[in-house]
């Protein structure tokens, strides 16, 4: 019988496991503390095109964190061998269920139950968003056995980090675009969480994919595939960026929006880019780099966790006061 | 003089950037060890970790060689908003450097070029 291995924190299983676990708890957050009812001004000041833009936008999102978390990282972490690795995904996955919850919580806000009803029966039936997570999931569910082989684990992987750092920026472009400009501000403080976590989801699954690309006997074959799964996502992400940004104009701004982070995909699996990139939209760069405090006062969370360093132990000294000294006259 | 690169890498990000420039310009590339011994001048490049910090490795580095490092260049992510690449930022108010460049995790071509010809001009 296999005897069953108990994760030891003690002893380090490899040089990144710790750090990763560390950054993950350090990012940690819940959409219930942020306040995206800020946001109900804003949204009655956009128009129809835009709001609707905005809504497949998230609600696209929200497919792919769906998948991520309920096949991705349970699929992946089945077969990778450190514990202590598995214990990162395993919190990965956990996040990716609030991203998934979180698009609802602003829809929720500022639309109504029957447009909220609408609009995830077109993303049901939208054939690009169909494809794409049909396209991962295939990936993903070839893992569905006790003993998978090298290649097929690194084209998981591959897949995986493709849907974190590539596929989920023709819909990021959106809120980005508007919080740039000052609009959905609150909202955008959720959508940069999420893009936080899935910065670091693709930095560390793009780890596990170098880590086996090495013992691949194949390398070239697993990383021809690999591009070739990228191309296909790509003229798929083409399509469905003209289909929600047509209207507003914005379609070949997202799709060199969506190049750069295909190119960024590449290298998080130690790649070259691919993609010659002129200029990401300044407007979603300002949008990214918008500091704001748009949190619930009381819990006191924005983009920055804050942890308290300087803390100073009570004693009960501390409560014997020198009325003569202390007393304000 | 030919150009010395002294660089901090965990992601492997770094380690490939330097490589590229490595095998356009033939430049010596050092990585940063606990027991690096160095005597000559140098550019640094690292990366930036947690929520825009320098790492605990390039810190130790310049405590002990920061009069060796001529300029600094750091990695980073867009997505991180203002922290993008910021450990160059810190690095160059605590020890007065010039920073050279601030690059996406391994660089584009269009960032290796600019920085073998930011580093050109320094000579």
């Amino acid at each position: 019988m296999t005897a069953f291995k108990a994760v030891n924190w003690n002893t380090p299983e490899n040089d990144y496991s710790a750090l990763f676990w560390e950054q993950n708890l350090r990012q940690f957050w819940v959409d219930t503390e942020y306040i995206p009812s800020k946001d109900i001004d804003s949204w009655k000041g956009l128009s129809p095109e835009i709001q609707q833009a905005y809504k497949r936008a998230l609600g696209g999102l929200t497919l792919l964190d769906t998948l991520q978390s309920h096949t991705g990282m349970p699929k992946i972490l089945d077969h990778i061998d450190s514990l202590q690795n598995k214990a990162v995904l395993s919190f990965m996955c956990m996040m990716e269920a609030i991203h998934a919850k979180s698009y609802s919580t602003i829809f929720t806000t500022v639309t109504t139950t029957q447009e909220i009803n609408e609009l995830f029966d077109w993303v049901h039936a939208n054939k690009y968003l169909q494809f794409k997570a049909a396209t991962i999931d295939r990936y993903y569910r070839a893992l569905d056995k006790k003993q998978v082989n090298d290649e097929e684990l690194f084209l998981a992987l591959g897949a995986s980090v493709l849907l974190e750092s590539f596929l989920f920026y023709s819909g990021f472009f959106m809120p980005l675009w508007l919080c740039g400009q000052g609009e959905m501000v609150a909202s955008a403080d959720i959508i940069k969480k999420i893009i936080a976590d899935e910065s670091i989801h693709g930095v560390f699954v793009g780890l596990l994919a170098q880590d086996v690309y090495k013992t691949l006997p194949h390398p070239q074959r697993a990383k021809d595939k690999l591009t070739a799964l990228l191309q296909e996502l790509y003229e798929n992400e083409l399509k469905y960026t003209e289909e929600v940004y047509t209207d507003i104009g914005l379609t070949a701004e997202v799709k060199e929006y969506v190049r750069y982070n295909a190119n960024k995909a590449l290298m998080n699996l130690g790649f070259e880019e691919l993609f010659e990139v002129k200029e990401v939209n300044p407007i979603v760069l300002n949008g990214l780099n918008l500091e704001t405090t748009q949190h619930d006062f009381f819990s006191k969370k924005s983009t920055n966790y804050e942890k308290s360093m300087e803390v100073a132990h009570l004693k009960d000294e501390d409560f014997i006061f020198d009325l003569d000294k202390d007393l304000l006259v | 003089m030919v150009p010395l690169i002294y660089y901090d890498s965990k992601t492997g990000n770094v380690e490939r950037f330097v490589h590229k420039i490595k095998a356009l310009t033939g430049w010596e590339v050092l990585r940063i060890t606990e027991n690096i011994e160095i005597k000559k001048a140098g550019h640094l490049v690292t990366y930036t970790t947690r929520i825009g910090e320098v790492p605990d490795s390039t810190q130790a580095f310049l405590q002990r060689y920061a009069d060796y490092v001529t300029t600094v260049s750091s990695s980073g992510n867009r997505n991180w908003g203002k922290n993008f690449a910021k450990a160059a930022e810190t690095i160059a108010v605590n020890y007065h450097l010039p920073i050279l460049l601030q690059f996406e995790l391994s660089g584009t071509q269009p960032d290796v070029q600019k920085l073998i010809h930011l580093i050109n001009k320094e000579i």
